[in-house]
């Protein structure tokens, strides 16, 4: 019964290992969440969301930048500078897809379960 | 399990970071209650027609107590923009058109109805959705429709002993008073949220 599963469909552990690392990385993970549900949001919403330090933030930002999955947009209200992110279209997708497979691997583990039971 | 709890709290708070911010609407709660305390009190024979012109006076802190509360969370909380701007925008157009559409026809058709009622039964119902929607999280927004239905109940239109001239400033009051606490929670949902995601978040990373 176990050998069948594992020929018709992976793992959960090779779905795991699927996830994409600058998606999965928890706080990512929080930063992207966050931004999901909103249009943009600044610096210190962020901050304050995730207990970071200004540089772990800008680092985990600028990764999320790089892969495409966040835009960056600085601006100025008054003469304070206000640093805006928001989610790319690619970033939705992403994460939205990300979900999907998160899904598939509680699916699975919940099979391997059921399976150990019987 | 935990993971998603995790990020569904911080999906609920980047959600309703906006409507959290609940001491705008505790400002906005004691200035309304204060104009409607200070007219039962100072006026020789309370109208609905006064309490309405109260509810103008109300606005004189509420603005700039609004205002000073907007600044004090985009300086401690941060700015976020909510999703999608544009469709709420038009919804609440709608909405406005709608209110003021149905308050003009109840105001023409049915004298008997003070003006300012159909704004206490919006907000009521405004809150009663907000519970259920948020539920179990913001369900003490139960409150107001609550504070509004014994009021109401304690009028003379609905059997009770209040003085039909004082039924509207009544409403008011009792709907600035319920807004205290119910702002007040918003406020402490968000510091204790804003607190729960940062401490899983660092259980997570250590």
């Amino acid at each position: 019964m176990q050998t069948s599963l594992r020929v018709s469909m992976p793992t959960p552990f090779e779905h795991l290992a699927s996830f994409d690392r600058l998606v999965h990385e928890p706080a990512r993970l929080a930063i992207l969440t966050a931004l999901s549900a909103c249009a943009k949001a600044d610096f210190v919403f962020l901050r304050g969301l995730t207990g970071l330090t200004k540089g772990n933030l800008s680092s985990h930002l600028m990764k999320l930048e790089s892969g495409g999955l966040v835009s960056i947009e600085k601006t100025f209200e008054g003469k304070q500078p206000i640093t805006y992110a928001a989610l790319t279209t690619e970033g939705r997708d992403v994460l939205k897809a990300y979900w999907k497979r998160f899904d598939r691997v509680r699916k699975g583990v919940r099979q391997l379960k059921t399976l150990r039971v019987s | 399990m935990m993971v998603e709890n995790r990020l569904e709290r911080i999906r609920l708070l980047s959600e309703r970071f906006q409507e959290l911010q609940g001491l705008r609407v505790a400002v906005a709660g004691v200035s309304l209650a204060a104009a409607m305390g200070v007219y039962l009190m100072v006026a020789p024979v309370p109208t609905n027609n006064g309490a309405l012109a109260a509810l103008l006076l109300a606005l004189a802190p509420m603005v700039p107590g609004v205002w000073y509360a907007n600044r004090y969370y985009s300086a401690t909380f941060g700015r976020q923009v909510s999703n999608p701007v544009a469709r709420k925008n038009k919804a609440t157009l709608v909405f406005l058109l709608v209110y003021f559409g149905s308050g003009w026809i109840l105001n023409t058709t049915f004298p008997a109805i003070p003006s300012g009622a159909p704004t206490v039964a919006t907000v009521a119902l405004v809150s009663l959705w907000v519970a259920v929607r948020d539920w179990p999280w913001r369900g003490y927004y139960v409150g107001a429709p609550v504070a509004v239905a014994l009021t109401f109940a304690s009028t003379a239109s609905a059997g009770g002993t209040l003085d039909p001239g004082k039924t509207l400033a009544f409403l008011f009051l009792a709907t600035g008073v319920s807004l205290v606490p119910i702002g007040v929670l918003d406020h402490l949902l968000l510091v204790r949220l804003l607190k729960e995601s940062r401490e899983s978040l660092a259980r997570r990373v250590n």
